[in-house]
């Protein structure tokens, strides 16, 4: 924490680290299953229970999963929509424990959420605190860390430029737009400095436009702290759009994630431009093969039978 | 149904570009919309006035009083006392002087009863809604005490508190205390567990999350549950003063009926009702300017 004082420039250190070999996550042979019994409790909305624990599978949600998240990396996690993706980013985060396998943040073993794990949510609306003032709650974070006054004060006014919302400290989230109050999270997170930066569709109910908006704004920032950013998606476009690694998801039950790809394009991207758009249909294909693979399966069941 | 719009749309355009046709070639037809236009502004604030004043609720006080007093003259004065009477009987009260100290008593005992609900309540709703263990203890037998009146314990409470103020302060706390309680379980039900989940990765420990989270979340239903627990105080100010008083409203509307005064038990009736409203009122207003942010609505 003592290298709290000056966001920027503690991390505009980093920044020349990027993609150090240093590994900020390590995930090895993790599974999750949830259990019977907390059925209703699934975390993720899109997982279909009967799916997971029908017929001959053992209810495992997520399988294998292995992956290394290096220091100073914009990590996508791509994937169709319940295909456990979240429940990775809630293991992550901490909110949940893997039934197998370890899973360590810079050597330490993950057990329970921590300030070193920032999490930005999907819906701001349900994430900040409505009865806070923007300022107060980008500073809530540090407050709880029990960090002094004084040297909170520096922290929270970075925070806040960084994102551009040094004119909307005083206001509170019901006076701000969508996109705005997505900001707040953002720098609420980032004011303690996190190791790691974990996203879960952060854009994703916001319009085209300030996704557009935001994405652009979101490079920006990260170039200049240099976090290691995990960022989870089921959007391509996005997801080429931003990342420099896509860890693409198989379906559930047992997924895992079956290829990663590097993105070799700098920013900012377009993506009218021929050659991305080409890279970009060669994801989406990888992107089918992991979709279908339990089809397939299924497909070569029945050949075989028949 | 889309088809349907899209059609409506088109000959909703094609109209419009036929009026600006018809318009650019004729400046009299522009003005004559101007005036339209103006009339129909004119009719909507008329509108808007009728609608502001059904909002106030003077209509039904109307009616009710009209038809009061229609049925008052019916019957007897003593068995049905109209509005006009009732009205007399308050003045008198008033003039006596023993209105006003009743009023003092009565809300005096109602305030210090519903304050002590406050503080035993919110607390305890808080725990019982956060902390599963307290649930496990406590709910059981909130869900049997709640069905019980307070009246119920008006005998038992003169016996244990004694006749002084004590044994009323209770009842009216007892009485209190359960709305509130069983809003405030709901209010931090109704916390969105993403929020927990945002302040332990931003380092909060479970102590710090319950004053930062549990309690301003849960504020909105805790503030139903204040104004519920006050309407069940003043309520049960009737029965705190039924036995062993000698003021306040309650004692007026109990012991008019040994001097046949029914005007007299209207007019503590209709006290209790205008406190009880301008009260509520009072809270609501209140808590929107001070909750504003916590959710809390203005109606």
């Amino acid at each position: 924490m003592s290298n709290n004082n000056n966001i920027i420039e503690n991390d505009v250190k980093n920044n020349t680290n990027q993609n150090s070999n240093k590994n900020v996550i390590e995930v090895r042979n993790l599974g999750k299953k949830f259990d019977v019994e907390n059925k209703g409790l699934l975390f993720s909305k899109n997982i279909n229970p009967d799916a997971v624990f029908s017929d001959n599978h053992d209810g495992f949600v997520l399988k294998d999963v292995n992956l290394d998240i290096k220091e100073g990396e914009f990590h996508i996690f791509l994937g169709a929509s319940g295909c456990g993706k979240s429940t990775l980013l809630n293991i992550i985060a901490g909110f949940l424990n893997p039934t197998e396998g370890s899973i360590t943040c810079e050597g330490n073993p993950i057990v329970k959420p921590g300030p070193e794990r920032g999490v930005v949510f999907q819906n701001a609306d349900q994430a900040i605190f409505p009865w806070l003032t923007v300022y107060k709650n980008v500073e809530y974070g540090l407050k709880a860390q029990g960090i002094k006054k004084a040297e909170r004060k520096p922290i929270v006014e970075n925070a806040l430029k960084l994102v551009g919302l040094q004119d909307h400290a005083k206001k509170h989230p019901s006076e701000l737009s969508g996109g705005m109050k997505q900001r707040v999270q953002i720098a609420r997170s980032i004011a303690s400095n996190p190791k790691i930066l974990i996203m879960d569709e952060p854009f994703g109910a916001l319009d085209a436009q300030t996704r557009r908006t935001l994405q652009d704004e979101f490079i920006e920032i990260w170039k200049k702290t240099g976090k290691t950013i995990l960022f989870v998606t089921h959007d391509l476009q996005e997801a080429v759009y931003l990342g420099q690694k896509i860890s693409i998801f198989s379906a559930s039950p047992d997924a895992r994630i079956i290829t990663q790809v590097d993105v070799p394009f700098d920013y900012p991207r377009n993506l009218d431009d021929p050659v991305i758009s080409e890279f970009e249909r060669k994801v989406h294909e990888k992107l089918e093969e992991a979709i279908n693979i339990h089809k397939d399966k299924n497909i070569d069941k029945s050949a075989l039978s028949a | 149904m889309l088809s349907q719009t899209a059609e409506l749309k088109k000959e909703s355009l094609n109209s419009y570009f036929h009026n600006v046709s018809l318009e650019a070639s004729n400046e009299v037809s522009i003005t004559n919309q101007k005036k339209r236009v103006k009339s129909i502004a004119k009719g909507k604030t008329a509108k808007n006035a009728v609608n502001k004043f059904l909002k106030t609720g003077i209509i039904s006080w109307v009616i009710l009083f009209i038809a009061w007093e229609l049925a008052s003259r019916a019957m007897s004065p003593e068995f049905l006392p109209g509005p006009i009477a009732t009205f007399k009987g308050l003045k008198e009260l008033a003039l006596a002087g023993t209105l006003w100290a009743d009023i003092k008593i009565s809300m005096i005992r109602v305030g210090i009863g519903w304050g002590r609900a406050l503080l035993i309540a919110i607390p305890l709703g808080l725990l019982i809604g956060r902390f599963k263990v307290v649930k496990s203890i406590v709910e059981p037998l909130i869900n049997f005490f709640r069905f019980i009146p307070a009246i119920g314990f008006l005998t038992l409470f003169l016996m244990w508190f004694g006749v002084g103020e004590e044994s009323k302060l209770v009842l009216i706390t007892y009485a209190a205390v359960f709305p509130i309680i069983i809003n405030t379980i709901a209010g931090v039900a109704s916390i969105d567990p993403v929020k927990y989940q945002a302040a332990q990765s931003l380092g909060a420990n479970s102590i710090y999350t319950f004053f930062t989270v549990t309690v301003p979340g849960a504020i909105p239903n805790i503030l139903t549950g204040v104004r519920l627990g006050l309407s069940s105080a003043i309520i049960s100010i009737v029965a705190a003063e039924m036995l062993a008083a000698s003021e306040g409203l309650g004692y007026l509307i109990f012991t008019s009926r040994l001097y046949y005064r029914t005007d007299w038990i209207f007019a503590g009736i209709i006290v209790l009702g205008i406190i009880g409203f301008l009260a509520d009122k009072l809270i609501r207003f209140l808590a929107f300017k001070l909750f504003k942010f916590y959710g809390v609505a203005k109606q």
